[in-house]
């Protein structure tokens, strides 16, 4: 039976260090003792992916959840046309994937529309940045035969 | 010359007209004994392995496994020629490998990878746990601000899971197994699927109605590939995903 292929499903991942996750580290090995017939290649291109969540990272998240309190949900509920632009803004001024030590706030922003920051042009839209390529608690499990 | 190992499939294999590992990349090829068979493309270097071989090597996988089912060898396996890779691979394991071959016989891997905006996802685990707010006032040092960041941590944490866990249960009820993997970031959820040939276009409606109910959540949806993190054997009727290798 054929699968076609959606634009929903993508044969393999778009980077290459999810191609590499994928593909490393995984599937059968021919058992050691049998090297003369079969050459394994070690790459070591990954090291060892543990993530820690830093201390800079809680005080970022602490940072971040404070800075949430500027912006209390009556508001948001009030004016949901000018929240969107706010949320929109808000945007893009972070970095996405890394909660930056950012001075936008969603008060920030708000006071750029309604004309009282005059410091809108220095700020640049910061790209959309995708998580380094680091993994999870580490493995615990091994594949037999080495 | 050398040949680069991409898996074991049934001898009665389609292999698709594409070309291997390499540059440039040689016709795929079976090697066969009995009712096995190692898809296998020459090399002239087998240990000059670039990054782009690891992407091929993958994509002849994904086109092998939508069509048969594929045993995936470790990637970097090579054999100085087909008599090794019989008696070495098809002949060393025959058993097992036609044992496995049958129990996952008509099924195939998806992958779903799931990324949450982590400043919306912040935002929504904080108005679920409200005291986690008005403490802007008591954090001023920087081992109330480390606790209250970990407690943070630890919330958006759990909402990002289960979210992640809300979104895919459609696509997880149609899948024979499934397993949760590690994960690069905190704001990412990656999931496999097992799931039987013939049911993929059900997941692939699935994911896609996933897309359409969180628009800021990205959804990279991958497959079909050959089992990577689920084995099965013949007496097991749920899939143990546990990790394969011997």
């Amino acid at each position: 039976m054929t699968m076609s292929q959606g634009i929903n499903r993508a044969p393999r991942p778009s980077s290459l260090a999810d191609v590499l996750e994928v593909v490393l580290d995984k599937g059968i090995v021919i058992d050691a003792y049998v090297r003369v017939a079969v050459v394994g290649i070690e790459l070591l291109t990954i090291d060892a992916r543990i993530v820690i969540a830093s201390v800079d990272t809680y005080l970022r998240f602490a940072e971040a959840v404070n800075r949430l309190e500027l912006q209390p949900s009556e508001q948001v509920g009030g004016l949901p046309g000018l929240m969107k632009e706010i949320t929109e803004g808000g945007a893009k001024h972070t970095t996405k994937g890394a909660l930056s030590g950012a001075k936008e706030s969603a008060k920030d922003v708000l006071s750029s529309l309604t004309g009282d920051d005059d410091d809108d042009d220095e700020r640049e839209a910061q790209p959309r940045r995708r998580a380094p390529a680091r993994r999870g608690a580490a493995r615990s499990r091994k594949p037999k035969g080495a | 010359m050398a040949l680069h190992v991409y898996g074991v499939v049934g001898t009665d294999a389609r292999v698709p007209k594409m070309r291997g590992v390499g540059a440039p990349g040689r016709p795929l090829k079976l090697v066969r004994a009995g009712a096995l068979a190692a898809l296998v493309s020459e090399v002239s270097d087998p240990e000059a392995l670039t990054e782009q071989d690891a992407v091929r090597h993958l994509e002849v996988l994904s086109a092998m496994a939508a069509r048969n089912t594929v045993l995936p060898m470790r990637f970097g396996t090579a054999a100085p020629d087909a008599q090794a890779v019989c008696t070495e691979v098809l002949e060393a394991a025959g058993p097992e490998l036609l044992a496995s071959l049958k129990a996952l016989d008509g099924y195939v891997e998806l992958r779903v990878h799931l990324d949450f905006d982590e400043e919306l996802a912040l935002r929504e685990a904080a108005s679920e746990h409200p005291e986690l707010l008005g403490n802007r006032a008591r954090t001023h040092g920087m081992d109330q601000r480390i606790r209250l960041g970990e407690a943070v941590a630890s919330v958006l944490q759990e909402w990002i899971t289960a979210a992640g866990d809300e979104l895919l249960a459609p696509a997880i009820e149609l899948s024979r197994s499934s397993i949760r993997l590690d994960s690069p970031a905190q704001h990412q959820i990656r999931w496999a699927l097992l799931v039987a040939r013939d049911r993929v276009p059900e997941v692939d409606q699935a994911v896609a109605n996933a897309r359409l109910r969180r628009g800021d959540v990205e959804i990279e949806y991958v497959g079909p590939l050959p089992v990577y993190n689920f084995s099965l054997d013949s007496t097991d009727d749920d899939g143990s995903g546990s990790r394969w290798g011997w």
